[in-house]
């Protein structure tokens, strides 16, 4: 190979199995200068980053940690097509020393890749501990790269990987192929011969023929189609022919790199006898048949009221200086403009709405950091495991109880907690349905409506609810698995349980800072452009609402709000309560002309500075609105997008606009539809 | 032979065969188990996945992904 070439930063990607400190590293080399993003068209996450050594330039691409280099998932795919592409320089890969034969796995899966590795040897302290010795020169010998051991969390070791990659950079090298080539050879027999013979010898692209061959015997499906454009027709009848007639592929290809593993750390590893599994006390409990899951549903509660308590102080303090400093800038523009929209524009629509997006970002980090620690220290995966069997019958992944349990208090913590969840369809999956469960602050609303048409059968009305909730759930989960996000069938619960270990602040820290950063970016937009929108629409300067353009748009939709059973107000109402759940009350109070004190929805909205009499407004909605319609509107609201922070939340997760626009139409249209159709029911009824 | 499904907890077994589609059988190996590999069988309640350690590794596996697993006692 020719040597790297000197015109921009040198590219390395860091690959690994889950779990073996491959973040830790990625933090420790790269500090705060990292970017997160979405691999290109794709919906998984990609970390990149850049850090400096002997005044040259590097960049780190962290690439999605998977256990295999298969074509079976999206993750798998990303990592391997990024190995073996033309973009990378060389690739770091981790390797978890107290679980040395099964974490090498992943290096057995590059041997006849023509890239140049280092290996990492991480956690060689716990290897040490549990009475495991490694001839790290001889392991060099064997395998033909450099190797690292390391014990990343401490920084240990990263100073010699830098001298490691900059050897490298002058010296390429891979790994050695014979031993399990050989082994291949012994297992697939001619097959695998007569395979290297079609395929040209300099392989294809970074990959060699012996590689590809094997993995044409796995029936890998990408390299197959790689394969097919790569060769003649009668060439492609031939391996086709040859990969029909083999069976169990990938068990044997597996064996093979077991085998391999096991003759490299043949006199290379040295392992005291009689060590096994220990267990601690809370692990034990954590996964116990009858206290696991109770003490599960407590930690997300103790999880969501920490988070609560993180972002407390900020919101009881913006909360109180908020309106005064309203107050007076209100008086200031007044005096300064004369202008009365300036300043309801910015005392009702801006001012309210920059607060509201900084207390989000400060609410998010809470989350992050009190779900982050969970993850890190290794309990989710407990908490998979109790609620694999529960989780599971609606097509979701254990851990996915989490966001469903903390989304009762809000739904943002619902969805910025999907990140635990380490497949990306599952996770997508986990935020769609997540939203379906009804946050704290639609309580007041439903309870108040409610009671006011309902009285005491009103109870029956949120029995009701709560039961749509689940069959809701269980339709969502159903048909965005099986009509949009496409999951093929998968295997059931196959996962690791990570060892408890000391969490990893300095990582948790920059994990908070960067999704904080990110979410107030968003959010700064989003909620101020819909605030600014809304107030535009609402604005009117003598506060009557007939006035406002907002007016003229809910009677020109009356007609089809009708359909829905939902008079215009209503509407009006429900569409404008995406802003924030709890405002409905305020909006329905302007709207119905007994609201006083504010100019605007937004104002409203954000600030909850309207004044009204709720007997009042009792008596005008009894009076125009018709139980039906009421029932309806109940529905539809109880259904809706929950807020437009929830949306900020949905994109700061996913990175993706197209799926931001499709589960917000999603549920906005379902809840119309639900809404419909209860008010037919109600009419019958009522 | 048993399936791990109904294999009884704090016993050491052999994987003797897995069964499977494709995607089963890459993801299985992937995480350690493979023919002849050597399992504890940590917990196996009657509706929670199996928990078991093989590999210096803890792994859980459903009920239904534990019955492609067929395993031999051995202690």
């Amino acid at each position: 190979m020719e040597s790297v070439a000197v015109v921009g930063p040198v590219k390395i990607g860091l690959a690994g199995q889950p779990n073996t400190g491959k973040s830790t590293l990625f933090n420790r080399l790269t500090g705060a200068r990292q970017h997160v993003g979405n691999w290109p068209g794709k919906t998984v996450e990609q970390k990149s980053g850049i850090f400096h050594f002997n005044h040259k330039k590097y960049s780190l691409v962290d690439l999605p940690g998977t256990y295999s280099l298969t074509a079976n998932s999206a993750e798998e795919l990303i990592a391997r097509d990024f190995i073996i592409s033309d973009k990378v320089d060389m690739i770091i890969t981790m390797v978890d020393t107290s679980q040395l034969e099964r974490s090498m796995y992943l290096l057995s899966e590059m041997v006849g890749m023509n890239v140049p590795v280092i290996a990492v040897l991480n956690m060689i302290d716990i290897a040490k501990e549990q009475g495991k010795l490694i001839n790290i020169e001889k392991l060099q010998e064997k395998l033909g790269i450099p190797i690292v051991p390391m014990v990343a969390a401490k920084g240990e070791g990263v100073e010699n990987l830098l001298g490691k990659i900059k050897t490298i950079e002058e010296n390429q090298k891979i790994l050695h192929t014979d031993v399990l080539f050989k082994i291949y050879e012994d297992v697939f027999k001619e097959e695998l011969n007569d395979l290297i013979k079609i395929l040209p010898d300099e392989g294809i692209g970074n990959c060699s023929s012996n590689w590809i061959s094997a993995r044409l015997l796995e029936n890998d499906r990408q390299i197959v189609e790689i394969v097919k454009e790569n060769v003649t027709k009668e060439q492609w009848e031939v391996i086709h022919h040859i990969i029909k007639r083999n069976i169990d592929g990938p068990l044997k290809a597996a064996n093979c790199r077991y085998a391999w593993i096991e003759s490299v750390l043949d006199g290379v590893l040295t392992k005291k006898e009689g060590y096994a599994l220990k267990r601690i006390g809370f692990d034990k409990l954590s996964t116990h048949r009858i206290f696991g899951k109770p003490i599960a549903i407590l930690m997300m509660l103790a999880g969501f009221i920490a988070s609560m308590a993180i972002a407390m102080p900020f919101m009881i303090g913006i909360g109180s200086i908020l309106p005064l400093i309203c107050l007076n800038l209100r008086n200031i523009l007044l005096n300064k403009t004369g202008s009365y929209w300036i300043a309801s524009l910015v005392t009702e629509a801006v001012i309210p709405s920059v607060s509201m997006a900084l207390l989000m970002g400060i609410f998010i980090a809470g989350v992050v950091f009190v779900f982050g620690f969970m993850e890190d220290i290794g309990y989710m995966a407990r908490v998979a495991y109790v609620f694999d069997a529960t989780m599971s019958k609606i097509g979701l992944h254990g851990k996915s109880i989490m966001p469903f349990v903390t989304s009762f208090g809000c739904n943002m913590a619902g969805i910025t907690g999907s990140r635990v969840i380490d497949s990306w369809k599952q996770r997508l999956l986990t935020i769609t349905t997540s939203m379906v469960v009804p946050c704290a602050s639609m309580w007041g609303v439903i309870g108040l409506v409610g009671s006011l048409f309902f009285g005491v059968n009103a109870i029956w009305v949120i029995v009701a609810l709560l039961i749509c909730s689940i069959f809701h759930v269980i339709f969502t989960s159903w048909i965005f698995r099986t009509k949009f996000i496409k999951e093929e069938e998968g295997t059931g619960l196959i996962m690791e349980l990570p060892p408890y270990h000391k969490p990893n602040w300095k990582g948790i820290f920059l994990h908070v800072w960067s999704k904080m950063k990110d979410v107030m970016k968003k959010a700064f937009v989003v909620i101020v452009g819909v605030s600014v929108t809304i107030w535009a629409l609402s604005y009117t300067s003598d506060g009557n609402i007939e006035n406002s353009p907002i007016y003229a748009i809910g009677k020109t939709v009356e007609p089809v709000a009708a359909l829905l059973g939902l008079d215009w107000r209503l509407f009006i109402a429900l569409i404008v309560s995406i802003m924030s759940k709890e405002g409905a009350l305020g909006v329905l109070s302007m709207l119905f002309g007994v609201g006083t004190g504010i100019s605007s929805f937004s104002g409203i909205m954000i600030s909850g500075a309207v004044e009204f009499d709720q007997s009042a407004l009792s008596t005008v909605m009894l009076e125009s609105i018709s139980k039906a319609s009421a029932l309806a509107f109940m529905f539809a609201y109880y259904f809706n997008i929950p807020c437009m922070a929830a949306i900020v939340s949905v994109n700061a997760e996913t990175h993706s606009l197209k799926w931001t626009i499709k589960i917000v139409s999603y549920y906005m249209v379902s809840a119309l539809f639900i809404g419909g159709i209860v008010y037919r029911i109600g009419t019958i009824i009522f | 032979m048993i399936r791990l499904n109904l294999q009884k907890e704090n016993t050491i077994c052999q994987i003797v065969e897995l069964e499977g589609s494709n995607k089963f059988i890459s993801k299985i190996t992937a995480m350690g188990l493979t023919n002849g590999t050597m399992i504890e069988v940590v917990q196996n309640d009657k509706k929670s996945p199996v928990l078991l350690f093989a590999r210096d590794t803890m792994i859980a596996v459903s009920k239904e992904e534990a019955k492609k697993i067929i395993v031999k006692e051995v202690l």
